[in-house]
């Protein structure tokens, strides 16, 4: 097991280049793609996190027309590893596209690739 | 004559390459003379802080939201000290305009004792409320340094009063524009420039004033500079101003680049334009490649009708007033810190105006985008051990920025035009790796700023402070949650009537955002009375924040629930304004919340029970004074389970919320639906 730690919950496995919830070990899939892809997706209200204070038409509470609050959870311990508040249909943001090589190198795990695994790669 | 835009390019706030004199200089400093007198400088910049804070009269400069700095002798920014760093940033091009254009001009020229104004952004300032007064340093027949002050006068003659006006549609809304100019000679300030002034704005006496005030900051800052030459050499202070930068450009370096290469992107909003409410996009992508990091800002909005634009150079200044605080905090201040960055944005954008553009709010726009890169600055360095601390780890304070102006006669039968600057100094800050966000932390541009007191206010404006309160669930929730900011109310007072003027974001998209699962701050509207006066003069209860007001005000005595930039209207005494801070962004999942910590804050008003048991998942005991452990643990188990079940895969979700599309009166200064990010 050679992990590191990449955000609060997320680490990035080494071994097979994948992305890992740190609270459970689940894999989240390749390290080299979005981890987003491996989550689930709710997109929350938000009048359900920010209470309303009136039925005007600001309500205190973001506009749920405006905006929707896209929780990402592990699918295996349910952890909410990030989340975004976008207007609906918003592109989804791709937010940590991390080089992997590099990593690997900062944390002493750079090994000159093989053919091999570059094909996997 | 024209615009130079050679010296307002992206990039121009970069250092010049050191001169063969300056680079002999560095190579005769002494280690611990240098350090010594680097200190001294910094000094010299916080004594005249000191100096302006103390002679001013613009609410802002009271509050500490002053800039001092010390350029060498070609306009490179050496050290600035606490204050609005992003001031003394953009003093380097009008110091540079002067010395390309009017050193050997024999109708301006240059010389020792003569005092140099600028306010205007097409120039390398900001926006024009923002005036710098600077001046060069002789010594032995040449120039051999600057020295600038630099604060924010609420008014600036502009179509509204306060200087920012919600409705400018284009720069000539905006009131006095000065290019860099000789406002003074032989130390003195000469009267017909101060006529000119005087007669262009609605608070004549705040205008000089503070104008005097910067030129006595300036003398003393001179002062010190010379002491240092007389002891120590001019070759001295010219090596030890050029190493400064030096040294910051390899410590910001060295800094980024133990961060790993890749590309970070987030995606800011903002809800408003000034004159009415709308979206505006604005995605950040940062690429970090070795010690460069290139920001991609291209596909923000377009221009908007209103105020909320910037010029290329203003969001590199106010980058350079985001890492003095935050990466850099223990390093000289200067131009050094923009050494490895690159800024790319779309001409035509609400980022790179054209020069006719309003940008008077460029100031509310730039910290939703500036506070963006944080996130992705965080985001980036957790990997790194050494950052993985609260310094590095900390959302910024609450950038959705919010004013509140008043104009008209005060209780001393004097025309006076401000704006109460609490409110934009005591934002929520953001929730760090390891605690809470601060409830009452700052000014986003100047942690240094003080909220000034009510008697402050209360004494030279026509106004009642009649609450001061932190806001429930104002921070962003989170395991860490954001600091709360504060409520404020004001009755019109002592005057029968005033101009009113809100401005400031944020009432329906959030604008602080949240990290690693922790939520955005909320959003706030604006509350104003007509007639707030039988509020305070019954025994009944007496609201104490924007939220108790909505409960408790009769509908008849004319509330209104506005968008926090609505154009200036008159109000009557007894009328009533409420507005809040804002609050900072939260850290982390909730649910992973010390139970402990959630009933802290119902303590203290500062998070709703109703939170407490709907975002925070915990259950109090029957008495509803203490927090069930078992059941909260329960509870939050229960949370977990339930997300999976609602939480859809990605790509079948990524499927059908693409189909999503928001109402068209959100979209009507957003440009094209949807731009994705730059690949
Ligand atoms: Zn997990």
């Amino acid at each position: 097991m050679n992990r590191v730690k990449i955000t609060e919950y997320l680490d990035i496995e080494f071994d097979d280049e994948s992305w890992v919830c740190n609270r459970c070990g689940w894999n989240l899939g390749p390290a080299r793609e979005n981890y987003k892809k491996g989550c689930l997706v709710y997109p929350r209200d938000p009048r359900e996190v920010y209470p309303q204070v009136t039925a005007a038409d600001l309500t205190f509470a973001p506009d749920p027309n405006w905006c929707k609050i896209l929780e990402y959870y592990c699918p295996s311990c349910g952890i909410m590893l990030e989340c975004e508040a976008l207007p609906p249909g918003h592109p989804i943001t791709h937010d940590l596209q991390i080089d992997i090589d590099d990593l690997k190198s900062k944390h002493g795990f750079s090994q000159p690739l093989t053919s091999a695994d570059a094909s996997q790669r | 004559m024209p615009v130079d835009l050679e010296l307002v390019k992206e990039g121009r706030f970069k250092p010049e390459p050191p001169t063969a004199e300056e680079l002999a200089a560095m190579s005769k400093l002494d280690r611990v003379d240098y350090s010594i007198y680097t200190m001294r400088v910094e000094l010299a910049c916080r004594e005249s802080r000191e100096v302006l804070q103390k002679l001013g009269i613009s609410t802002l400069i009271r509050a500490g939201d002053t800039a001092h700095g010390v350029y060498t002798a070609n306009g490179d920014l050496s050290i600035a000290e606490v204050g609005t760093y992003l001031h003394v940033v953009t003093g380097i091009i009008p110091i540079k305009f002067v010395l390309k254009h009017y050193l050997d001009d024999p109708m301006v020229g240059v010389k020792d004792g003569d005092i140099f104004f600028c306010n205007e952004a097409v120039y390398g300032g900001i926006h024009n409320p923002d005036m710098i007064t600077f001046m060069p340093i002789y010594w032995a027949g040449r120039i051999i340094a600057w020295v600038a002050s630099a604060s924010h006068e609420p008014e600036t003659g502009a179509t509204e009063p306060g200087g920012m006006p919600s409705t400018a549609r284009s720069r000539y809304d905006e009131g006095l524009k000065v290019p860099p100019i000789k406002i003074g000679e032989q130390f003195k300030l000469k009267s017909d420039i101060i006529e000119l002034f005087e007669n262009n704005v609605r608070y004549p006496l705040m205008m000089t004033n503070d104008l005097a005030a910067r030129v006595a900051a300036c003398l003393t800052l001179r002062k010190r500079i010379l002491e240092i030459v007389e002891k120590k050499g001019a070759e001295f202070v010219l090596g030890t101003l050029r190493k400064m930068i030096i040294d910051t450009a390899e410590s910001v370096k060295e800094r980024i680049s133990k961060i790993p290469d890749g590309t970070y992107r987030h995606v800011a909003f903002l809800d408003t334009v000034g004159f009415g409410e709308g979206l505006l996009r604005l995605p950040i992508s940062l690429t970090k490649k070795k010690d460069r990091m290139v920001f991609d800002l291209t596909h923000a909005s377009p221009q908007t009708p209103g105020p909320y634009n910037s010029f290329e150079h203003t969001v590199e200044a106010v980058f350079a007033s985001l890492v003095f605080q935050y990466l850099l905090s223990d390093v000289p201040a200067s131009s050094g810190c923009l050494v490895p960055f690159e800024f790319k944005t779309t001409p035509g954008s609400c980022l790179n105006a054209k020069q006719d553009a309003a940008v008077s709010h460029v100031v509310y726009l730039l910290p939703v985008v500036i506070s963006a890169l944080q996130i992705l600055f965080i985001k980036a360095l957790y990997n790194v051990s050494e950052y993985r601390k609260e310094e590095y780890l900390a959302l910024p304070l609450n950038g959705g920025l919010r004013a509140l102006g008043v104009s008209g006669k005060n209780q001393w039968g004097k025309e006076v035009t401000t704006h109460l600057i609490a409110i934009g100094n005591s934002r929520g800050g953001g929730a760090r790796f390891s605690r809470d966000g601060v409830d009452s932390a700052g000014f986003w541009y100047c942690g240094y700023a003080e909220a000034a007191d009510c008697e402050q206010d209360e004494s030279a404006y026509p106004v009642l402070t009649v609450w001061r309160s932190f806001t429930p669930d104002g921070g962003g929730p989170g395991k860490y949650r954001g600091g709360t900011g504060v409520s404020f109310g004001y009755m019109i007072h002592n005057s029968e009537t005033i101009s009113l003027t809100t401005i400031g974001v944020g009432q329906r998209f959030p604008v602080a955002h949240g990290v690693f699962g922790g939520y955005p701050a909320g959003t706030r509207p604006v509350v104003t009375v007509d007639d707030a006066s039988s509020l305070y003069s019954t025994d009944s209860k007496v609201p104490t924040s924007d939220t108790s007001l909505v409960r408790l005000i009769r509908q008849d005595a004319g509330i209104r629930i506005q968008p926090n930039s609505t154009p200036t209207r008159a109000i009557r005494k007894g009328g009533l304004v409420a507005q809040c801070s804002g609050g900072g962004g939260g850290y982390g999942d909730p649910i992973e919340r010390d139970p402990n910590l959630v009933l802290r804050d119902v303590e203290t008003g500062r998070v709703s029970k109703w939170a407490a048991e709907n975002v925070y998942m915990v259950v109090f005991e029957q008495d509803g004074l203490h927090i069930d452990g078992k059941a909260t643990e329960e509870r939050r188990k229960i949370e977990r389970l339930e997300r999976r079940k609602r939480g859809t895969p990605f790509e079948s979700f990524e499927r059908e919320w693409n189909k999503l599309r928001p109402p068209d009166t959100a979209l009507r200064f957003y440009g094209e639906w949807p731009v994705p990010f730059p690949v």
